[in-house]
């Protein structure tokens, strides 16, 4: 029998849940579907088969794709995973100066897409950004990075590193509830400062970092598209044409619905993927990030 | 400087309180010697030990360790070992990798860290946990674990926090036994921090008496019960501690500059008379502690187990033996 109040939670869920099945249940399943499909937007979709996966999987462009978002990922994903353990580190030693750190490292991640791509822009213009003013000063021309493959999917990787405030955030907290009391063990056992990170930090650190890493390899993608498209394009040659965009660009701006509902598709099984493997390594590490977080906090409440 | 532990003029203060945590405290341990610290929550008696281990930078004074000074050596460079308070278990490492992180740290060969980690497992009987994790195992063998780890490092000193207070009462004698024989087995010397004055006197060949910071007193068990050096000191230690009653109320001795008597329960002699009031009666089994109102006044004492008193029972005391005390509160010897 459900009491009153259970009722009137599962109540204030209802809006939420209605939400999510019009924006992203139905959507997706109806993105499935389209993805059997011929579909222009125009004319009635008419039923592909298997047809639309095998023409996209024999698009040189999503070759092109999936290596520039393998290169992109590889790239900024290990980036901005240690950047913010470091960042969080540092955050956590230097307790005077937290609040400002806090602030400026989360602060990119909290402006909007849109304005994080004209800042980048002006950031590599050749002629007056002050990326090109600060190489100058060393007599260094970095040139239009913005045509160059490789300067083109560095300013992405650049742009995505710079927006890693959730991962430093959740870094910060996480080792914060680490207790003082297993350092100062480590201590009087006689581990120095890298001793201390190797063999307590880093582990206890890992379930998360490892969480961390699975989501970013989700949503660094995601989260670059927007700069990406106002920037490159997907260009120079597809180099930075990551899968998102492509899904965009063949849905949308050429109007072949049936397709981009295939490569969306396709992206949805490779993060399923991804999250698979990563959740079967969690699995393994069990012990660590399972029960002995709970003795973890048992221990700090019982020390303070 | 001995070869043990020694502290001299050693002052701290955390910095967001004015009054020191430990104030111009001298003190010493000689190896083979365990020296118990106690005191109340907030005498400073953990901080001391985490300055003596290093993980606290005192603001004056100097701490050696095994004749050395160590006082500028940051934790990892001193030859300190430290059982904490909840025993600090890196909760990711099994039994044996806790046991063995010091010498890892230290980047002592695997075979060789393996088998000192089986030699001190099988005197603390662990082998069969070694391959648990902290999580697995009940509070004794957590203590067990973080003893074995202090054991294994071959310390000039153990630091020990606390390392009874989470234990059950059933394990906690035991375990204290344990303890007793294995800080003697070696002949090193040992700081013993506990908020219990029954455990300090039990465990401790000297006991050192921290309040707000200072060293109040420092001696055997003995000397503590006997002759406390102030009226906390008498009121501190002891089971029961010593009553204390102005010198001359109601036909009690008043020797000249004494102005308060500490007699210690063995001390009180009941005899006929209409005087006292009993207040309690605690029946322990062998013996019964009563506590006596003499106008206005309690008096604690100790009698042989079929003593008749209920009560309200009414009754007059002698008192045997007394230790003066003057209006500062310092004994008059």
């Amino acid at each position: 029998m459900r009491s009153r109040y259970q009722r009137g939670v599962a109540l204030l869920g209802v809006p939420f849940l209605l939400g999510s099945l019009a924006l992203v249940l139905v959507p997706a399943l109806v993105t499935v579907g389209y993805a059997f499909t011929s579909y222009d937007g125009l004319s009635p979709a008419t039923f592909n088969g298997l047809g639309t996966f095998r023409d996209v999987l024999a698009d040189p462009e999503l070759h092109a794709s999936l290596r520039s978002t393998g290169l992109f990922l590889l790239l900024a994903v290990p980036m901005r995973i240690v950047g913010g353990l470091l960042l969080a580190l540092l955050a956590h030693r230097q307790s005077a100066l937290g609040g400002a750190t806090r602030t400026a490292v989360f602060a990119p991640s909290a402006i909007p897409d849109a304005a994080t791509a004209l800042i980048w822009l002006w950031v590599v213009n050749p002629i007056y950004g002050p990326l090109a003013a600060v190489l100058g000063l060393v007599g260094v021309s970095p040139g239009p990075l913005l045509i160059d493959t490789w300067g083109a999917r560095l300013v992405i990787v650049a742009l995505s590193v710079f927006a890693l405030g959730e991962g430093f955030l959740v870094t910060l907290a996480a080792r914060r509830e680490l207790p003082q009391g297993l350092y100062d063990a480590a201590r009087t056992e006689g581990a120095g400062p890298v001793t201390r990170f190797r063999m307590v930090t880093l582990p206890l650190l890992a379930p998360v970092l490892l969480l961390l890493t699975a989501r970013d390899v989700l949503v660094s993608m995601q989260t670059a598209m927007v700069p990406t498209l106002l920037l490159t394009r997907g260009g120079p040659l597809d180099a930075t044409k990551s899968l998102p965009l492509l899904v965009y660009e063949r849905g949308f701006r050429e109007g072949d619905l049936g397709e981009g509902a295939a490569l969306a598709v396709i992206t949805l099984g490779l993060g399923v993927v991804v999250f698979a493997v990563v959740l079967a390594i969690l699995r393994q590490l069990r012990p660590l990030g399972g029960e002995s977080r709970v003795t973890i906090m048992k221990e700090r409440h019982e020390s303070v | 400087m001995t070869a043990g532990v020694a502290v001299a003029a050693l002052s701290f203060s955390y910095a967001q309180e004015t009054a020191p945590a430990v104030d111009d405290v001298t003190l010493s341990a000689d190896p083979g010697e365990v020296l118990a610290v106690v005191g109340p929550s907030g005498s400073g008696k953990s901080t001391l030990l985490r300055l003596v281990a290093g993980l606290l930078t005192p603001s004056a004074g100097s701490v050696h360790v095994a004749g050395t000074d160590v006082t500028a050596l940051s934790p990892e460079d001193r030859s300190a070992a430290m059982v904490f308070q909840g025993f600090a278990l890196f909760p990711h490492l099994d039994v044996a990798a806790n046991i063995g992180f010091g010498l890892k740290a230290r980047r002592v060969p695997r075979a060789v860290r393996a088998e000192r980690v089986a030699t001190v497992a099988e005197r603390l009987g662990l082998e069969r946990l070694l391959s648990r994790r902290p999580a697995e195992l009940s509070g004794g063998e957590r203590q067990r674990v973080a003893l074995a780890r202090a054991l294994l490092r071959d310390p000039a000193v153990f630091l020990l926090d606390e390392p009874l207070s989470s234990l059950d009462p059933v394990l906690r004698t035991s375990a204290r036994r344990q303890l007793d024989a294995l800080l003697r087995a070696d002949g090193r010397c040992a700081i013993y921090v506990t908020h219990d004055q029954h455990e300090a006197m039990t465990l401790g060949d000297r006991v050192a008496v921290l309040r707000d910071g200072r060293l109040e007193q420092v001696g055997s068990p003995q000397e503590l019960y006997q002759r406390p050096a102030n009226t906390f000191v008498a009121t501190f230690v002891g089971t029961p501690p010593m009553s204390l009653v102005p010198a001359g109320h109601a036909g009690l001795p008043a020797p000249a500059g004494v102005s308060m008597l500490g007699v210690h329960a063995e001390d009180v002699r009941l005899v006929p008379g209409e005087d006292a009031e009993v207040l309690a009666v605690d029946d322990l089994g062998h013996e019964r502690m009563v506590e006596l109102g003499l106008h206005g006044e309690t008096l604690t004492a100790r009698l042989p187990a079929g003593s008749p008193l209920r009560r309200g029972d009414r009754t007059s005391v002698e008192v045997l033996g007394w230790r003066g005390f003057d209006a500062a509160g310092d004994a008059v010897s």
